[in-house]
């Protein structure tokens, strides 16, 4: 199935394009409103054309996926911080040249990806080294919503171990993971987005699946 | 699509939902504010500035294309001008009396009469082999006439039935050797689709690079290769805007 064929089975769902309905798969797309029925790629298109609003409703759906993203790839808050805002600004100077040509979120995960990749080539960094003193550490999970005390206790400490095994992912393979997660992207518009063959994206994928359910072993 | 498909190498559901619980960072409310406040800005600079070009885009590939196409048989048929077709052209028709035998040494002389050529021959570039003397077996210019005219008025120069047999049969056989003559175009385009893309060394190069690349075959004159090349660079840096100096597509 390709890319359009994805945008075309959702909208004919009234899905916005990138949800799967709910018993297809497992893809969690987080912030998306219930009631927004506009795919992504009808809303880029509808701010290319001078709508605003609909600018505000792409940012709502993805802003929290963009900046886990930085976050995750460059473990510095403030740093996450200035290349999330430099995502969001070029996706915004890019505008005028939008077309639909794949889902809108591998297009802005691939502005993600090249932001993050110019970044850290300027800086001459080969990769993005875990070891970096000036990372901030990973941050606690908060508490969740309706959660019961022990069952809370235990379901941060779960979701602390799996941000921990995650953080010592080399690099690649937690971009796949979190692109995976966050992006909801398929191994495809991984490899789309990251520059790489669709082998390539599949593996790293497989090896960060594995290290991840090995780490989490003990809370099975 | 291998997560469709519920391969569970590529897709953990217990792993997604302990991520999910894990994954709630946001990015500060003043970041918000200046994205939207960036956003609405570009909103209401103007129209798009492209909507025009991609409005137009189509119609003018097609006229391009046509205008190409035109190009193209004109030079084949100027290129393709053999002996044959020269002898087959109607200009000397005109030229001959009724009774008078076709004497083709006497075309060069006979161009500097008054008589102006037809309008169909005034247009095409003669090669010099025009004057070259056509085959015995072609002196019979109203049948060749008849050949290309189709359903022209019979004339009083009238040829016998032999030569215009022979005069069909030469322009038959020249007809699959004008066919045939694009096919060598076609096989370097298959060799081409084959081989690997222009960009292949640019793969994990940074945008300037790409840049650097573009202006340096649009300066040797490789417009198509360069705007193969700014299609893809587009395709893998949207958000990258290319130089003025470029030539966009």
């Amino acid at each position: 199935m390709n890319t359009l064929t994805v945008i075309q089975s959702a909208a004919v769902k009234g899905l916005p394009a990138g949800c799967r309905s709910p018993g297809a798969s497992a893809y969690w797309r987080p912030e998306m409103p219930q009631d927004a029925d506009a795919s992504d790629e009808s809303l880029m298109l509808a701010y290319r054309d001078g709508d605003a609003g609909a600018f505000d409703r792409l940012y709502e759906r993805h802003r929290g996926g963009v900046y886990r993203y930085m976050l995750r790839q460059c473990r510095n808050a403030a740093l996450a911080e200035e290349l999330f805002q430099d995502v969001w600004m070029n996706l915004i100077r890019a505008r005028a040249s939008y077309e639909v040509q794949a889902r809108f979120s591998t297009y802005l995960y691939r502005i993600a990806h090249n932001r993050l990749m110019d970044h850290f080539r300027r800086r001459d960094f080969v990769a993005m080294s875990l070891d970096d003193e000036t990372a901030a550490p990973v941050e606690e999970p908060a508490a969740l919503p309706g959660a019961q005390p022990e069952i809370d206790i235990e379901a941060r400490a779960q979701a602390a171990q799996l941000l921990s095994l995650l953080g010592k992912l080399p690099d690649e393979q937690r971009e796949a993971f979190v692109l995976q997660q966050e992006g909801g992207l398929s191994v495809e518009e991984i490899a789309e987005a990251t520059s790489v063959s669709r082998e390539t994206a599949k593996s790293r994928l497989r090896y960060a699946m594995a290290k991840l359910r090995e780490g989490m072993q003990s809370w099975r | 699509m291998a997560l469709n498909s519920g391969d569970e190498m590529e897709h953990d559901e217990s792993l997604a939902k302990v991520y999910r619980a894990a994954a709630n960072e946001a990015p500060p409310a003043r970041l918000d504010a200046a994205i939207r406040a960036a956003s609405r800005r570009q909103a209401g600079a103007g129209p798009r500035p492209l909507s025009g070009l991609r409005t137009w885009r189509v119609p003018v590939s097609l006229a391009a294309m046509l205008v190409l196409s035109a190009t193209l048989v004109l030079m084949m048929r100027e290129e393709g001008a053999d002996p044959l077709e020269t002898a087959l052209e109607p200009a000397p028709l005109r030229e001959l009396a009724p009774g008078r035998p076709f004497e083709p040494q006497a075309r060069s002389a006979d161009a500097q009469a008054p008589l102006p050529p037809p309008p169909a021959a005034q247009s095409r570039v003669r090669p010099p082999a025009a004057d070259i003397a056509p085959p015995a077996s072609l002196a019979a210019p109203p049948t060749a006439q008849k050949v290309f005219a189709g359903n022209a008025e019979p004339t009083p120069l009238a040829a016998p039935p032999e030569p215009r047999r022979e005069v069909a049969a030469m322009a038959e056989a020249a007809r699959p050797m004008m066919r045939s003559a694009p096919a060598p175009a076609a096989s370097p385009a298959a060799a081409a689709s084959a081989a690997p893309p222009l960009w292949q060394d640019l793969i994990d190069q940074p945008s300037d690079k790409w840049i650097q690349r573009i202006l340096e075959w649009q300066r040797a004159g490789r417009s198509a290769d360069a705007v193969a090349l700014v299609r893809e660079f587009r395709r893998r840096f949207p958000e990258q805007s290319l130089p003025a100096e470029i030539h966009q597509p």
